[in-house]
C-alpha cells in the first residue's frame, strides 16, 4: 500500500535514465550556440548565441522550439556573439524563468560587448532583438561563477573549467543524478600568449558536447602561424601597403597586440609604422583584462611583475575609423571579423582595390560572410552599397583563432574518455569527416565511443545508467559486508537543493526537488532506524494504538479462549502464545492516560484493567469491566504500536473479539 | 571504531590545529601573534614532523603568522592549501610585520628572504570558493578538500574536509555572516548536505554586542567628521590586508559622497601592493562589486580619495591640519600607527578610533580597557628608534670592523676579492658618520618632528654617502683606522668609483676629486655645503619638484631660511637620518614607493646598498593620553545566537569549540548542548595545549545500488528536508565496471521487515501537521487542549517522546482512514 504511495512521488522507471540532447542552434553550424540538456526532469541550456550571418530574429536560436519555462538553468561559456548575444533577449523577452551563469570576466566583458551590439541594431535595418535598457536589466539575472567551483542548484551540479580560447571562457560539467554532461563552448589546447591552456576535467564525464569547428584540420604550430602573419605584415608594409586585420573585438585581438607590439619592440625599424586598433570597446576592455590576470597562464603574469602587459607600447587606440589619418603603410585592426559591416567593412571598400593592401582573416571566417567569401578568391566584390569593387589586395587566412583542431579534439576525448560524444559548432561536411576520424581512433584504441551529430532540433537520445553509490554507515555497517548478506534498513538523503556557491539562494520549493531526488549530489546514507538520530535529523517514531470495543456480555476468559484457540488455529501450534497476564503489564502503564477521549465508546484508562493477554508479543488486550461510576459497559482496549506486522496482528485480534 | 584525533595548539588570538586520521595529519592554521615569542611555538614544532599537510583559512597573523618561521627555521616541508587572496594577502601581513619588526628591533627570526621563498617558492595549492579538490597521491589520497566563503577577510574560508571514508568535518573559525561592503556573508548551513562527523567552531569575540552595519557606520564617520571639524585628526589602528579593505571602502565611498577636502591616508608600508592585488581578487568578493565592475568598469578599489602612502616621511608632504589615517598595526605595539600614536595622543583634539578587539597586554588593549574617569590616562610608552651609531660607540665598532677590513684590504692585495670591495664601502660609509659626533641626544629630539617633513628617501641615499664623506673632509680628519696610506689610497679608489656608481640624475654635476693626501675635496660639494642647502621637502638635490606642495614660506628674497642650513654642520647628516635608519632589509619608500615589497626583495638579493651600522635606541616616554578613544567593532565576527542557531542546523555529530575567551567558550556550550541535545551531539571544549581528543568515527562502507533496485527503490520525501525510502537488498560481488565498491542487489523477497516512523528530531510529529494532512484526505479535526481530536478518535502524544504518537479511539471506520493518513506521513516501507 505505501509502497504504491511512495512511487507516485518517485521518478516514474520508464526513460528515466535517458539523457536528452536538443540543439537550438550550433547543430551542423557554426553561430548561434544554444543547446538544451534534459535528464532527470532538469533541463540545462548551454549558450545562448546570435549567429552571424543573420540577422534579427533570424539570427536567434530555435528557442520557441523548447518549452523556456522548464529550463533550470543557462550556463554561458564565453563572451563572444555567438555564444551570449541572445541572453538579453532569452531573459528579457521569453517566459524563461532559470538561473544564468557566467564567469565574472565573461559577465563583465558580455556587457560592454553586448551594449555595442544594441547600439548596431539600433542603427541599422536589422529588426533590434533588445534594447540597452534590457541588456543592463539582464545583469542583474546573471549570476556569477568562478572557474573549478562546484555549485549545486536544484541538484544540478555545475563546474566551469578553463576552457582557454578567451579570457572567462568556460567548459561546463554538469552532474544530474550522478550523470556527468561536459559542454566544451569553444575550447583550445593550445597555450598563447595570455591564456592557459583548457584544463582537462579530473573526473570522467558520460557525453561530451563537443565543438567541432575546425574538424580535422590542423593547425600549424604556432611558432610557424606568428612567423607567415608577421612576415606577411612587414611585407605589405614594406612595400607602402595597409594591413587590415578584421577581428573579433575580444579574444584573439588581445593576442595579436600582445604578439605584433612584442614584434615592433624588437624591430625599431618598424616604429615609424603606426598600429592602430580601432574598437573602443576593446580599449574599455583592457581593464577587465588588468583585473583578472590570475585568471592567465604563468607567462603573462610573470610580466605583469614589471609592467602591465596590456599598457601597449606601438599600439594606438584610434576613436572611430573617422578620425583616422588614412596615409601611408599601417597595420590595422578593425571589427567585426566577418566584414559583415561596420569599421572593418569601410576599411576593407576604401583599401581592396590597392594591390600593395593585404588583408589577413586570423579568425574562423564564418559561412554567410563576406570575410568567407573573399577567402575563396573572387575577383570582385559587391559594396555595401550595391556597388561592384574590383578586389586586388591580398587576402589570407592566418588562422590565430583558439579553437581546438583535430589533434587537440582528439586527444581531449582520449583523456576524458567518454563513451558519447556529441559534436556541435561545426559546418556539416567537416563535422562528418571528424566523426569517421574519431570513430575509427576509438575502434583502434579499443575506447567505447558514439559520435552524434544532431541537426538543429533533431532529439538526440543516449541512454545512460549513472552509479548510485550509497554510504552504509553505523550499526549497519559494523560488521565486515559479507557477500550474500542481507542488509535491511533506511536509506536517507537530504534534500538539501540549495546552492552552496556564493550567488546561491534559496529558491527552490523542496516539494518539486522531490521528483528527481539526485542520489549521487545528496549523499545516501543506509541507517538502521536505531542511529537515525545519530546520523540525521530524524528520529524513530512510534505511533501507538489504541482500539476500544464494547464486548457485550462475554467474560474476559470466553475472549482469551477464542483468542488462544484462534491463533492457535491460524499460525499452527505454539508459535503465537498467548499469554495471561495478571494485572496491566509493565507495556501498558507506559503510557499513562489522564482523561477520557471525546466519546463515549472509548474508555477511561484510569479504570484499572483487570486482566489482559499479549498476543504475539505485540498486541495487548485488556479488559474493562462495567463501570457504574465511569459510566462505560463492558469493553476491551486492544493496543499496539504501529507496523506491518502488528496491525495485521490487531486486524485478527479484533476480528476474533468481535466474532466471540 | 576508527577515530579522528584532535589537538588545539594554540590558544589566546592566534590559532593552530592539528587533526590526524589514521596515518595523516593536517595542521590547520598556524597563527602567531606579532611579538614573535618562539617558545609559544613549541606545541606546533612538537608535532610539525608528521604534518602533511597545512590549511589556512584567513591571511593574518593570528592564523597564518608562524608559517614563514615553520617552513624556514623548522624544516616543514608539507604542502600548504589556501585560497588564492589568502596567500597573496598572507605575504603583505607577513611583509608589515617582519618590516615594523626590523625598524623597531633586532629581529632575525626570518626576514624578506624567507617569506619570499614561503610565499613563492613552497609547494602551495590554491583553491577557489567552492572547488572541490580530490588528493589522489601521497599519504592524503582520498581525502577531497573544499574552501568556501568565510567572510571577514578577503579569501578568508571555512574549510570542509572529506576524509576517506566519506565523513565531513567541517573547519569553521572566523567566519562573518552578514554581508559587507567587500565581502559575501559566509553560509555554513550551505556547506553541510549530511550531518557532519566533526565541526570546529570558532567563537571568538562572539559574545560582544551585536552590531547593526548601518548605524556603526554613521557613528563612525559622524566621530570622524566631528574631530575633522574640530581640528584635529584621526587615527585608526588597522591591520595590513585584511579588513582595512572594509574601512578604505567605507571611506573612499564617504568622501566621493561629501567631497571631502580633508587628506585621508593609509599609512602602511606595503599598502600599494595590496591595493593593486586587492584590484585582482574581485571574484573573492560581494557580487555587489562584482556587479559594479560589471557595469560600471570601475574597480573600486582603484582609490581616488583615500591616499595610500607607505612611510610617514609621505605623510609629511601633506599640509598640517586635521586628517584622517588608517595605519597598522592594530595593537599599536609596532608599526606606523604607534609612532603616530605617539604623536597624537596628547592631543586632546584628536582621536583614536579601534576598529577591532586588540590582543590581550597589547598597547591597545590597554588603552582600551582603561575606564574613562576624572584623570587622563597616563601611559609609560616604550619608543625605539634605529638610529646610526656615534661618537664612541662607533669608534669601537670601527675598531672591530677596523681589523676585520685591515684582514680583508689584504687579503684584496694578493686578490681582488669581491667580499673585499662590499667590506670597504661599509668602512667608506661608517668613516662618515663619523662626522654626526659632535650632536647631542636632545638636537635630536627637537629634530624628530622636523625629520617627518624630510625629503624623498631615496634622494637621501644618494646624497648620504656623499655629504658624509665630505663633512670628514671639512672637519679634516680622518678616523684612525685609515692612517694606512696605502689603506688611504685604495679608499681613494673606492670612492671614487662608489661615486660613479651612485651618479644619479641630480648628481650629474657632482664631480669627484681627491687629492694627493687622500682627501677627497670637490668644489661642487662645497658649494652644495656651504651656500646651497637642499630645501627641506625637495625630493631633489638642486631644484624642488614641481609636483610637492612647497611647504616653505618664500619671501621677496627666496626661501625663509632659518639659518642653521646655511652652516655646514651635522644638522643637513641628521636631518637625514631617517635614511640612516634604514635597515637594508626594509623597503625604502623613496626609492619605488610602489613596489615596497618588490625592492624590499631586489634589494636583499643585489645587495646594492651597504650596511649601515645602526643601534636601537629605547626610551621610555610618559605621556597623558587626552585624545578621545573610540571603538567601533569591525571585527566581523559571527555573534553567539547566529552561531548557536547554524550549529543546531547543522547538527555536528562532534561539534568542537576553539577559540575565544573562556567565558564565550562555557556559554556556547551550554546553548549548543542544550539545541543538540536530541541529536546525541557530544560538544567539547578543549583547552589549548591539552591532549589529543578522540573523535570517534563511525564505520562506513560505500556500496552501489545494482539497476534492477535502483528501479525497486522508492524514495519519499519527508520533513521537507529529506528523501528517505525502505532499503532492503543482498550483499553481492563488484561487477567489472564498477570494482571498487559492493553492489547491492534486491532480495527478491518481499520485504520482511517492520515498518518504521520517522520523525523530526527536534520538533517531533507536529500535531499541526497531522491536522493538515487529514484535512487534505477530507477528515475535519479540532484541537482540544492538546489533542487533536477527530470524530470518535483523538491523536496525542506520548508526554515524555514527541516523536511518539497514541491513536485512541473506538472501533470505527475513522480509526483505520486517520491511521492511513499518519502512515502515509510518517512511515517508511
Amino acid at each position: 500500500m505505501s509502497k504504491r504511495r511512495a512511487q507516485d512521488n518517485a521518478v516514474p522507471g520508464e526513460g528515466r535514465n535517458k539523457l536528452e540532447i536538443i540543439a537550438l542552434g550550433a547543430g551542423n553550424e557554426v553561430g548561434r550556440s544554444c543547446i538544451v540538456l534534459k535528464y532527470q526532469g532538469k533541463s540545462i541550456m548551454f549558450d545562448c548565441g546570435i549567429h552571424p550571418g543573420y540577422t534579427g530574429l533570424n539570427s536567434l536560436p530555435y528557442l520557441d522550439e523548447v518549452d523556456l519555462t522548464q529550463i533550470d538553468i543557462a550556463l554561458i561559456t564565453h563572451f563572444h556573439l555567438d555564444h551570449c548575444a541572445a541572453v538579453p533577449f532569452l531573459l528579457r523577452k521569453t517566459n524563461f524563468k532559470g538561473r544564468t551563469f557566467m564567469t565574472h570576466p565573461t559577465k563583465a566583458i558580455y556587457h560592454s560587448l553586448l551594449r555595442d551590439f544594441a547600439k548596431q541594431g539600433k542603427g541599422g535595418v536589422d529588426e533590434q532583438l533588445y534594447s540597452e535598457a534590457d541588456l543592463d536589466a539582464s545583469m542583474e539575472r546573471i549570476e556569477v561563477i568562478d572557474f573549478m567551483q562546484t555549485v549545486v542548484v536544484n541538484g544540478i551540479m555545475i563546474t566551469p573549467y578553463r576552457a582557454g580560447h578567451v579570457l572567462g571562457a568556460a567548459m561546463f560539467m554538469v552532474e544530474v543524478a550522478g550523470t556527468r554532461c561536459l559542454y566544451t563552448g569553444d575550447y583550445s589546447r593550445s597555450p598563447d600568449r595570455h591564456m592557459p591552456i583548457a584544463d582537462v576535467p579530473l573526473v570522467q564525464p558520460d557525453v561530451v558536447i563537443i565543438e567541432s569547428t575546425y574538424g580535422v584540420s590542423r593547425h600549424l604550430p604556432r611558432e610557424e602561424r606568428e612567423m607567415h602573419f608577421l612576415q606577411r605584415i612587414s611585407n605589405t608594409v614594406r612595400r607602402g601597403g595597409r594591413v587590415l586585420l578584421p577581428v573579433v573585438a575580444l579574444g584573439r585581438s588581445q593576442e595579436l597586440l600582445l604578439l605584433l607590439d612584442e614584434h615592433w619592440e624588437s624591430h625599431p625599424e618598424l616604429h615609424n609604422v603606426p598600429i592602430y586598433q580601432s574598437s573602443g570597446m576593446m580599449r574599455k576592455a583592457l581593464t577587465v583584462y588588468e583585473t583578472y590576470v590570475e585568471m592567465m597562464n604563468e607567462d603573462i603574469k610573470k610580466v605583469f611583475q614589471d609592467r602591465n602587459p596590456f599598457n601597449f607600447r606601438h599600439v594606438t587606440h584610434l576613436s572611430g575609423t573617422q578620425h583616422f589619418d588614412d596615409v601611408g603603410p599601417c597595420v590595422l585592426m578593425a571589427t567585426p571579423s566577418g566584414l559583415q559591416s561596420g569599421a572593418s567593412r569601410d576599411i576593407f571598400e576604401a583599401w581592396c582595390e590597392d594591390e600593395r593592401n593585404a588583408v589577413i582573416i586570423c579568425d574562423f571566417a564564418v559561412q554567410g560572410t563576406l570575410a568567407r567569401e573573399i577567402l575563396a578568391g573572387p575577383t570582385s566584390i559587391l559594396s555595401k552599397t550595391g556597388v561592384k569593387k574590383p578586389l586586388k589586395c591580398s587576402v589570407d587566412n592566418i588562422s590565430f583563432s583558439a579553437h581546438a583542431d583535430f589533434d587537440q579534439t582528439s586527444d581531449f576525448l582520449d583523456r576524458t574518455k567518454p563513451p558519447h560524444v556529441v559534436l556541435v559548432h561545426g559546418e556539416v561536411t567537416e563535422m562528418g569527416r571528424l566523426r569517421t576520424a574519431l570513430e575509427d581512433r576509438a575502434k583502434l584504441s579499443g575506447i567505447p565511443r558514439t559520435v552524434y551529430m544532431p541537426r538543429n532540433l533533431q532529439l538526440l537520445q543516449i541512454e545512460h545508467k549513472p552509479l548510485r553509490t550509497v554510504r552504509v554507515v553505523g550499526k549497519l555497517a559494523e560488521k565486515d559486508p559479507v557477500q550474500g548478506g542481507l542488509l535491511r534498513g533506511v536509506l536517507v538523503a537530504p534534500l538539501s537543493s540549495e546552492g552552496t556557491g556564493p550567488a546561491a539562494t534559496t529558491s527552490t520549493s523542496t516539494s518539486e526537488a522531490t521528483a528527481a531526488f539526485n542520489l549521487s549530489t545528496a549523499k545516501a546514507e543506509l541507517l538502521h532506524p536505531d542511529d537515525l538520530p545519530a546520523f540525521s535529523k530524524l528520529h524513530k517514531g512510534v505511533v501507538t494504538q489504541r482500539q476500544a470495543l464494547a464486548t457485550g456480555d462475554k467474560s474476559f476468559r470466553e475472549l482469551r479462549l477464542a483468542l488462544e484457540v484462534m491463533f492457535e488455529g491460524v499460525e499452527g501450534a505454539g508459535s503465537l502464545p498467548v499469554e495471561g497476564v495478571a494485572s496491566t503489564s509493565s507495556r501498558g502503564s507506559d503510557y499513562p492516560m489522564v482523561s477520557t477521549t471525546a466519546s463515549g465508546a472509548a474508555v477511561a484508562a484510569a479504570v484499572t484493567a483487570t486482566d489482559s493477554v499479549i498476543v504475539g508479543e505485540t498486541v495487548t488486550v485488556s479488559y474493562y469491566p462495567a463501570s457504574h461510576l465511569m459510566d462505560h459497559p463492558d469493553h476491551v482496549i486492544v493496543e499496539w504500536q504501529g507496523g506491518r506486522v502488528a496491525d495485521a496482528v490487531a486486524d485478527a485480534v479484533v476480528a476474533v473479539l468481535l466474532q466471540v | 571504531m576508527r577515530s579522528l584525533a584532535f589537538s588545539l595548539l594554540r590558544g589566546g588570538q592566534s590559532r593552530s590545529h592539528l587533526v590526524q586520521y589514521e596515518d595523516f595529519a593536517i595542521l590547520l592554521d598556524c597563527g602567531w601573534t606579532d611579538a614573535f615569542k618562539v617558545d609559544e611555538l613549541e606545541p606546533i614544532i612538537k608535532v610539525l614532523d608528521r604534518v602533511d599537510a597545512v590549511i589556512l583559512s584567513h591571511p593574518d597573523l593570528h592564523h597564518l603568522g608562524a608559517l614563514i618561521y615553520l617552513i624556514a627555521k623548522c624544516g616543514l616541508k608539507a604542502p600548504v592549501y589556501s585560497t588564492l587572496p589568502v596567500r597573496r594577502m598572507g605575504e603583505l601581513f607577513m611583509t608589515e610585520a617582519l618590516l615594523a619588526k626590523q625598524a623597531e628591533s633586532d629581529f632575525d627570526l626570518f626576514g624578506m628572504e624567507e617569506v619570499r621563498q614561503t610565499f613563492l617558492e613552497h609547494p602551495w595549492f590554491q583553491l577557489r570558493y567552492s572547488q572541490l579538490l580530490h588528493i589522489t597521491e601521497g599519504r592524503l589520497s582520498g581525502l577531497q578538500l573544499t574552501p568556501y566563503n568565510a567572510g571577514r577577510m578577503v579569501g578568508g574560508a571555512i574549510w570542509k574536509l572529506v576524509l576517506p571514508d566519506g565523513s565531513d568535518l567541517i573547519y569553521a573559525l572566523d567566519w562573518c555572516h552578514k554581508r559587507e561592503r567587500h565581502l559575501n556573508m559566509a553560509l555554513l548551513s550551505h556547506v553541510v548536505t549530511n550531518r557532519p562527523a566533526l565541526v570546529i567552531a570558532g567563537v571568538a569575540g562572539c559574545l560582544s554586542p551585536t552590531v547593526n552595519l548601518t548605524k556603526r557606520d554613521t557613528e563612525l564617520l559622524d566621530v570622524i567628521l566631528t574631530t575633522l571639524r574640530g581640528d584635529g585628526s584621526v587615527l585608526i589602528p588597522v591591520d595590513a590586508a585584511g579588513r582595512v579593505l572594509e574601512l578604505v571602502l567605507l571611506l573612499e565611498e564617504f568622501w566621493s559622497r561629501e567631497k571631502m577636502a580633508y587628506p585621508v591616508v593609509l599609512l602602511s608600508r606595503t599598502c600599494k601592493t595590496m591595493l593593486e592585488r586587492a584590484q585582482q581578487q574581485l571574484e573573492y568578493m560581494s557580487n555587489h562589486i562584482g556587479d559594479t565592475f560589471g557595469t560600471k568598469r570601475s574597480n573600486p578599489f582603484n582609490l581616488s580619495f583615500v591616499k595610500p602612502m607607505c612611510g610617514p616621511e609621505e605623510l609629511g608632504h601633506l599640509p598640517a591640519g586635521p586628517k584622517v589615517v588608517l595605519a597598522g598595526s592594530p595593537n599599536l605595539d609596532t608599526g606606523f600607527s604607534r609612532n603616530l600614536f605617539l604623536q597624537w595622543a596628547s592631543d586632546e583634539k584628536n582621536t583614536i578610533c579601534f576598529v577591532e578587539r586588540p590582543e590581550e597586554g597589547s598597547l591597545s588593549d590597554q588603552i582600551l580597557k582603561h575606564v574613562p574617569g576624572p584623570e587622563p590616562l597616563v601611559l609609560r610608552v616604550e619608543r625605539v628608534d634605529r638610529v646610526p651609531l656615534q661618537g664612541q660607540e662607533l669608534d669601537e665598532y670601527m675598531i672591530q670592523r677596523g681589523q676585520a677590513v685591515e684582514v680583508v684590504v689584504e687579503e684584496e692585495m694578493l686578490e681582488e676579492d669581491e667580499s673585499a670591495d662590499e667590506a670597504l664601502e661599509t668602512v667608506e660609509h661608517s668613516i662618515g658618520m663619523e662626522g654626526a659626533s659632535g650632536e647631542t641626544r636632545s638636537e635630536r629630539d627637537a629634530d624628530v618632528e622636523g625629520r617627518k617633513q624630510e625629503a624623498e628617501m631615496g634622494e637621501a641615499m644618494m646624497m648620504e654617502g656623499i655629504i658624509s664623506w665630505q663633512v670628514d673632509t671639512t672637519t679634516g680628519t680622518l678616523p684612525a683606522v685609515c692612517e694606512d696610506v696605502e689603506m688611504r689610497q685604495s679608499m681613494r679608489e673606492r670612492f671614487e668609483g662608489l661615486l660613479a656608481l651612485r651618479r644619479s640624475s641630480s648628481l650629474l654635476s657632482l664631480s669627484c676629486h681627491v687629492d694627493e693626501d687622500g682627501l677627497a675635496v670637490t668644489t661642487e660639494r662645497r658649494v652644495l655645503t656651504e651656500g646651497f642647502d637642499v630645501p627641506q621637502g625637495s625630493s631633489h638635490a638642486m631644484y624642488p619638484d614641481e609636483d610637492e606642495p612647497m611647504l616653505e614660506v618664500w619671501d621677496a628674497y627666496g626661501m625663509v631660511s632659518s639659518g642653521i642650513h646655511m652652516e655646514a654642520n651635522s644638522s643637513l647628516l641628521q636631518s637625514y637620518e631617517p635614511a640612516l635608519n634604514r635597515d637594508p632589509n626594509s623597503s625604502v619608500p623613496g626609492i619605488s614607493p610602489q613596489h615596497a615589497l618588490r625592492d624590499a626583495v631586489d634589494m636583499e638579493e643585489e645587495e646594492v646598498e651597504p650596511e649601515v651600522p645602526t643601534k636601537l635606541l629605547t626610551e621610555t616616554i610618559v605621556m597623558v593620553l587626552t585624545a578621545a578613544v573610540r571603538f567601533f567593532d569591525y571585527s566581523a565576527r559571527v555573534d553567539a545566537r547566529t552561531l548557536n542557531t547554524v550549529l543546531v542546523d547543522i547538527a555536528p555529530r562532534t561539534l568542537m569549540l576553539v577559540g575565544g575567551t573562556d567565558i564565550e567558550v562555557q556559554e556556547l556550550s551550554r546553548q549548543c548542548s542544550k539545541g543538540l541535545s536530541d541529536l546525541r551531539t557530544v560538544v567539547l571544549c578543549p583547552a589549548p595545549g591539552s591532549t589529543a581528543v578522540q573523535v570517534p568515527l563511525p564505520r562506513a562502507v560505500t556500496m552501489y545500488l545494482s539497476d534492477a533496485l535502483d528501479e525497486e527503490v522508492a524514495v519519499r520525501p519527508i520533513m521537507q528536508r529529506y528523501a528517505v525510502a525502505q532499503l532492503e537488498a543482498v550483499i553481492a560481488a563488484p561487477d567489472p565496471h564498477h570494482p571498487s565498491f559492493l553492489q547491492l542487489q534486491p532480495s527478491g523477497e518481499p520485504p520482511s521487515g517492520e515498518d518504521v516512523f520517522i520523525a523530526d528530531s527536534i520538533a517531533g510529529v507536529q500535531l499541526s501537521l497531522v491536522k493538515e494532512a487529514l484535512a487534505t484526505a477530507g477528515l475535519q479535526s479540532v484541537f482540544q487542549g492538546r489533542k487533536l481530536v477527530c470524530g470518535h478518535v483523538s491523536i496525542f502524544h506520548n508526554a515524555n517522546d514527541k516523536a511518539h504518537l497514541i491513536l485512541e479511539g473506538a472501533l470505527c471506520e475513522e480509526f483505520d482512514k486517520i491511521k492511513e493518513v499518519i502512515y502515509a506521513q510518517y512511515s517508511v516501507c
